[in-house]
């Protein structure tokens, strides 16, 4: 009798489908995004806080009105204290009222379940046919063959082979920018103290 | 009320939480501390209006990209 030795039959499922491409994408997609957003938002910054003036960039200021109520001595009578208000303007770079944070990709959650069926079925009677489902959560994948026998040796032999395989698997990814290095924080807070507004005493 | 920025007082260095959209309209915001209100002037109004207009297309693309990597 004609027996014909089947090889264990082994997909790669996971290899065909890239998972480590699929899994990345998104994650490098974020990244993208993310430096993007960053040469934009700095692009934003150096276009609307600051105007070059012979080489160097000067912060675009504007300004502010502080408003104080002070006793006034003139309109105190011996019953009621004046009161006057005291209008006051500084300024300020514009860069400090416009709110810059939150402009950034914070947090990527990737989840993934891919379940993977394999199913073999081999009927070999002077023909042969296989087929493969590869089933992943949305998308299905069939792979169809054809084979045609030509065996001299039995031409009524048959066999048959079946196998059923099914995994499934779950991914789940947190990415997270990590904190500014120290060293970045550092300049960032010298360059927030370099622009942010200091009090000129009078003179006199 | 929902503050999206600090201003240093003038007065007292204290941070004066505020809202920038706000201080357009011209609101103001006193110092928690020596009770100092500031306001934006309304000569830098118009600059301030251009620079949100701008900050704000520049939220939407933003937004619009972050769409993009959700997908
Ligand atoms: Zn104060």
């Amino acid at each position: 009798m004609y027996q014909k030795k089947l090889r264990p039959f082994k997909p790669k499922a996971t290899k065909s489908h890239a998972i480590e491409k699929i899994i990345s994408a998104p994650l490098v997609a974020a990244s993208h995004a993310n430096s993007m957003m960053q040469k934009e938002q700095t692009a934003f910054m150096m276009e609307t806080g600051f105007k070059e003036v012979n080489g160097k960039y000067i912060p675009e200021m504007i300004e502010m009105v502080l408003t104080q109520h002070v006793m006034d001595q003139k309109s105190s009578t011996e019953n009621a204290p004046g009161m006057k208000t005291i209008e006051t303007s500084f300024n300020l770079p514009i860069l400090t009222i416009i709110p810059m944070n939150s402009l950034a990709v914070d947090q990527v959650n990737v989840q993934f379940e891919m379940e993977v069926n394999q199913q073999i079925s081999r009927n070999e009677n002077k023909s042969n046919t296989i087929s493969h489902t590869l089933a992943p959560n949305t998308t299905s994948t069939q792979l169809k063959g054809r084979i045609s026998y030509d065996s001299k040796e039995d031409a009524n032999a048959t066999s048959q082979y079946r196998r059923q395989n099914s995994s499934s698997l779950k991914v789940e990814i947190n990415a997270a920018p990590l904190p500014l290095p120290v060293g970045v924080n550092t300049i960032l807070d010298l360059y927030q103290k370099s622009i942010q507004p200091i009090q000129l005493k009078d003179q006199q | 009320m929902q503050f999206n920025i600090n201003i240093p007082c003038p007065v007292c260095q204290t941070q004066i939480p505020a809202d920038s959209n706000l201080l357009l309209t011209g609101m103001q915001f006193s110092c928690p501390n020596c009770n100092a209100a500031i306001g934006l002037s309304p000569k830098s109004a118009p600059v301030v209006e251009n620079a949100m207009n701008e900050f704000e297309e520049l939220k939407k693309e933003v937004a619009t990209k972050k769409n993009m990597t959700n997908e």
